[in-house]
């Protein structure tokens, strides 16, 4: 009953903060675009967050969730807009990293508004080579 | 549909409202880009214009693009805004790409500029991702304030 209760309340506020008018939604959360590709040695990741600077972007890793989040404000200019098609907000992305990164050796830059992180991966994880004792 | 009692009430309105801001949250995916119509090849990067006083003012996302690699040209009026956004890098086959939604190639968009503006006047900036492109407007077409004069 009392779990009732609170999950009513929870989507009571889901929904108060999610506002659909057209300028909240262009308010809203950007999920930015990123890739994720790795080689031997780390797990690369690029996010694509065009706008921010290196001091905008906030990356944590708290246990095994790396989160990425930003803010853009808005294009402040007097003037009269005339066409404004680029999104503001509150850039954010979450990732789980699993057992084979290692979370002390995760190093990031931002280039061209493109955040890249490198996230080393354990010893254990990078292919090794065995050699074969002849017998 | 999973209808939940909340107290005595059968309620089935914030579900529903849940499942409309998932299906809007699926336009909140950043893809910085879009075709300009159905048969064009390259991408369109989102534009902002601005309007001031002396100046016409236009912002675009281009993250990840070299200054080398985007032209920019105006002519009759048509500023143009081109170029290419290279692959960051060569897939290895014997390394893997788990997850790309980033989007390579030619881009391509055009503005009609009024003609208020000088195309003679164009300056741009690449910064954080973001190409600001700086067009003043003609010298006689600024706003230009009348003293009235008290006799």
């Amino acid at each position: 009953m009392s779990n009732a209760v609170e999950r009513k309340n929870q989507t009571d506020v889901d929904s108060r903060q999610e506002g659909s008018s057209p300028a909240q939604r262009r308010q809203r959360r950007i999920f930015p675009a990123y890739e994720v590709y790795h080689d031997k040695k780390a797990v690369h990741l690029r996010v694509e967050m065009p706008g921010l600077k290196r001091d905008d972007v906030d990356l944590t890793v708290d246990k095994n969730q790396l989160i990425i989040s930003g803010t853009r404000p808005e294009w402040s200019v007097e003037g009269t807009v005339l066409l404004r098609e680029r999104r503001v907000g509150e850039y954010y992305r979450a990732f789980t990293l699993d057992e084979t990164v290692d979370p002390e050796s995760i190093n990031a830059t931002m280039h061209n508004g493109v955040l890249e992180v490198e996230m080393g991966l354990r010893k254990q994880a990078q292919p090794r080579r065995i050699k074969i004792k002849s017998g | 549909m999973n209808y939940r009692t909340y107290g005595t009430e059968l309620w089935p309105f914030p579900e529903v409202e849940r499942l409309r801001n998932q299906i809007n949250d699926l336009f909140d995916e950043d893809v910085g880009f879009g075709s300009t119509g159905l048969f064009d090849r390259s991408m369109s990067p989102r534009l902002d214009v601005v309007e001031t006083s002396d100046a016409l003012l236009v912002a675009c996302d281009l993250p990840g693009i070299d200054a080398n690699d985007i032209e920019l040209e105006v002519v009759n009026n048509v500023l143009t805004i081109r170029g290419e956004k290279k692959q960051h890098h060569e897939p290895d086959p014997n390394d893997g790409q788990f997850r790309n939604e980033t989007w390579h190639g030619a881009f391509h968009r055009t503005l009609a500029l009024p003609d208020s503006v000088n195309p003679d006047e164009v300056s741009a900036e690449l910064k954080n991702g973001v190409l600001s492109i700086q067009i003043a407007k003609r010298e006689e077409r600024k706003p230009k304030r009348i003293g009235v004069e008290v006799k």
